[in-house]
């Protein structure tokens, strides 16, 4: 499933065929199913016993990627980045463009016409251009319009012990809600499908003012960074420790009590997990913790090596952990104290 | 002869300079069928012939069959491959791209570097040298040991890309392409009968110093040779020493090139309504007909060229026509001539 998934394009703003498989997946689980206005997908899933707290789990459909901007009279493609995206890996990319995924490559001088002072350099995004093969400005235009998403073209695969795919972030959330709202539970929970978390936890922040939840559980993937040139304390997560729990990020700081009752319950069944050790990032759990009523929030992330790139990273061990520390929560939910 | 399967299929083989005995087998295979004798000289380059019916003298047409890449040059204690460049690469274009590392089995693996939000404000506007880089193959550091070792080789991994306009990008167009071109001229000439003996070459290791083709023009002292090599495409941000894809054939003329055959050379395009443009080139035109011209004592060359963009990266990318003029233009060519010597008159 993780194969469909990241295989799909769903750059933020233009999630639907994330969000077409999603409805497909949940239908014959869900109790309740709503689209909301910017397209976030809203399942309610009915527990035995109902519960105290209105509970919500969520992962989100979207991925960085970017938006074609101009069409140059050569026939090139300019194009903006959305979500954050660092320039040095746009490089000699593959993406495919728009609803007829016309493919592109991102080009750049070759090495032999460069001066040396220009190597030294990092080529800004603003500068570079996608080669489609057209040779004017008229080919391009009939095949690729303004505004057109286009998402890397990166295929899903094994590289060791890891996989490797675009759109990790967050198609693994993805699957572990869409693997769990087939079984049943006894907290009430909305299992939720959020768009636009890359430009600004956008969907996350008006499906918490609709559900006015009392616990919010973000499913995400997170930086890993256990690589060369880093050092131990500015590593975040490491690949291969289990899924990463955070205590805070740039957009909130967890719940203790929601922290300790994961972290206890994993000690207890033997899961490995990880504490996420730097204030790096954020994700929806920010949205939840700062809108209307405000709400108790917790984290549980993939480590995800080379995140926000075509070549992102997670270790095969690791998605288990997580998907089994992730089940086992909403197992045990209705035992969380309001 | 499909010229974008077959551009394809000699792209995805994967032997850098120095390590053409990952291919050169399956390249003499190639020639085998058109050709009388193919041997393997003691470099790795591919020599393949087909005799003349007369006594018309040699002509040889050469491209180089090794292609740039990188190698493992430290294995750090997690696994980690820290990496020496084979040929000339823009550091800046390896970050997130995937390669194959070409331990004791292929194995896959990504490029990586610090990622941006822990780099200081002046560290991110530097690019990353080669040095601050390195592969990740996601496996335990032992078991990266038992596979890989220093010196290995590796490769891009990029598989054959369609564009619009019948433009194909994939890596190691440059040369493999015209290696294409070879066994192009070669099938379209197979049912022809020429004056003279016909070497088709892949060479090796043009991309560290022009190696391989000397020796074998050495080896086979032709009347005169030509070789074949990519040009720079045009792209929005390289203007000047570049060439329009769609041109057709790129001939050279210059110092390097023989002036009384490129003259005969473009008598006989331009009487076949065969596209091409003229590269000037004031000396050193960087292929293997630099090599080629002092071989021995000394061989008149010719120079084609197809332009390229985005070259020595994992999406070269070339427009499928120019090869298929080029071809035709040498098959014309060569079957303009009778007698070697009188072209050379």
């Amino acid at each position: 499933m993780l194969k469909h998934l990241t295989n799909l394009d769903g750059v933020s703003g233009n999630e639907n065929a994330v969000r077409e498989f999603v409805l497909e997946q949940i239908a014959p689980y869900a109790d309740e199913v709503k689209v909301d206005t910017m397209g976030n997908v809203i399942a309610l899933k009915k527990g035995t016993r109902g519960g105290k707290n209105k509970t919500v789990v969520c992962a989100h459909m979207d991925e960085v990627g970017l938006i074609i901007s101009e069409i140059t009279e050569s026939g090139f493609l300019k194009f903006k980045p959305v979500g954050g995206l660092d320039d040095r890996i746009l490089l000699t990319q593959r993406v495919r463009i728009g609803e007829n995924k016309v493919p592109g490559i991102i080009g750049v001088k070759a090495v032999h016409l460069q001066e040396p002072d220009e190597r030294k350099r990092v080529i800004r995004q603003k500068n570079l251009y996608i080669d489609i093969g057209a040779s004017n400005k008229g080919e391009a235009a009939a095949l690729v319009k303004l505004g057109d998403y286009a998402a890397f073209d990166s295929d899903y695969r094994e590289i060791g012990d890891c996989i490797k795919a675009k759109a990790l972030d967050d198609r693994i959330g993805c699957m572990i809600l869409l693997e769990c709202i087939r079984h049943t539970y006894a907290q009430d929970i909305y299992f939720c499908f959020t768009v636009q978390e890359e430009t600004g936890l956008r969907g996350a922040r008006i499906l918490a003012h609709r559900l006015e939840a009392d616990v919010a559980l973000v499913l995400e993937a997170t930086t890993a960074a256990d690589i060369p040139f880093v050092a131990e304390h500015e590593q975040c997560t490491r690949q291969g420790n289990g899924a990463a729990v955070s205590v805070m990020d740039r957009g909130s700081a967890s719940d203790r009590a929601l922290v300790e009752f994961i972290t206890t319950l994993a000690d207890r069944q033997g899961i490995r997990y990880q504490y996420k050790q730097t204030g790096f990032g954020g994700n929806d759990a920010g949205a939840f913790a700062a809108t209307g009523g405000a709400c108790r929030t917790a984290a549980i992330s993939a480590p995800c090596r080379y995140i926000h790139s075509p070549v992102s990273t997670v270790r095969k061990s690791d998605i288990s952990d997580m998907r089994r520390l992730v089940r086992c929560t909403l197992e045990h939910l209705h035992e969380l104290e309001g | 002869m499909d010229m974008t399967e077959l551009t394809g299929q000699l792209c995805m083989m994967r032997g850098v300079s120095g390590h053409e005995h990952r291919i050169s087998k399956d390249i003499a295979a190639l020639f085998a069928p058109l050709c009388d004798t193919v041997e393997i000289d003691p470099l790795g380059s591919v020599i393949a012939c087909r005799k003349g019916t007369g006594d018309g003298g040699t002509v040889m047409m050469e491209a180089h069959m090794d292609e740039i890449g990188l190698m493992v040059k430290e294995i750090d204690e997690n696994g980690f491959l820290y990496l020496t460049n084979i040929g000339g690469i823009d550091a800046r274009i390896l970050p997130a791209n995937e390669v194959v590392v070409h331990g004791k089995t292929d194995l896959p693996g990504v490029v990586g570097a610090k990622p941006p939000h822990i780099l200081g404000a002046e560290e991110r506007k530097a690019a990353l040298p080669l040095d601050k880089l390195y592969v990740d193959v996601g496996l335990s550091a032992d078991k990266v040991r038992e596979q890989i070792s220093v010196g290995d080789s590796i490769t891009f991994e990029s598989t054959p890309l369609c564009l619009a306009g019948g433009r194909l990008s994939v890596k190691s167009q440059d040369d493999r392409s015209s290696v294409g071109v070879l066994l192009s001229v070669l099938e379209q000439l197979k049912h022809v009968s020429l004056p003279f003996d016909l070497y088709a070459v892949a060479a090796v290791q043009e991309e560290v110093g022009l190696r391989g083709s000397g020796c074998a023009a050495y080896r086979i002292q032709p009347d005169f040779a030509i070789a074949i090599d990519v040009c720079h495409g045009d792209t929005p941000d390289a203007s000047e020493n570049t060439f329009p894809l769609g041109s057709g054939a790129v001939v050279t003329k210059g110092p390097n090139i023989h002036p009384v055959l490129v003259q005969a050379l473009t008598k006989v395009l331009d009487e076949h309504h065969i596209p091409y443009l003229i590269d000037i080139d004031g000396g050193d035109t960087g292929t293997d007909a630099w090599a080629i011209q002092i071989a021995g004592n000394g061989i008149p060359t010719l120079l084609f060229s197809l332009p390229l963009r985005y070259m020595h990266t994992p999406i070269e990318t070339l427009q499928i026509s120019d090869l298929n003029a080029t071809a035709q233009g040498i098959c014309r060519f060569l079957q303009s001539i009778e007698r070697v010597g009188d072209v050379l008159c």
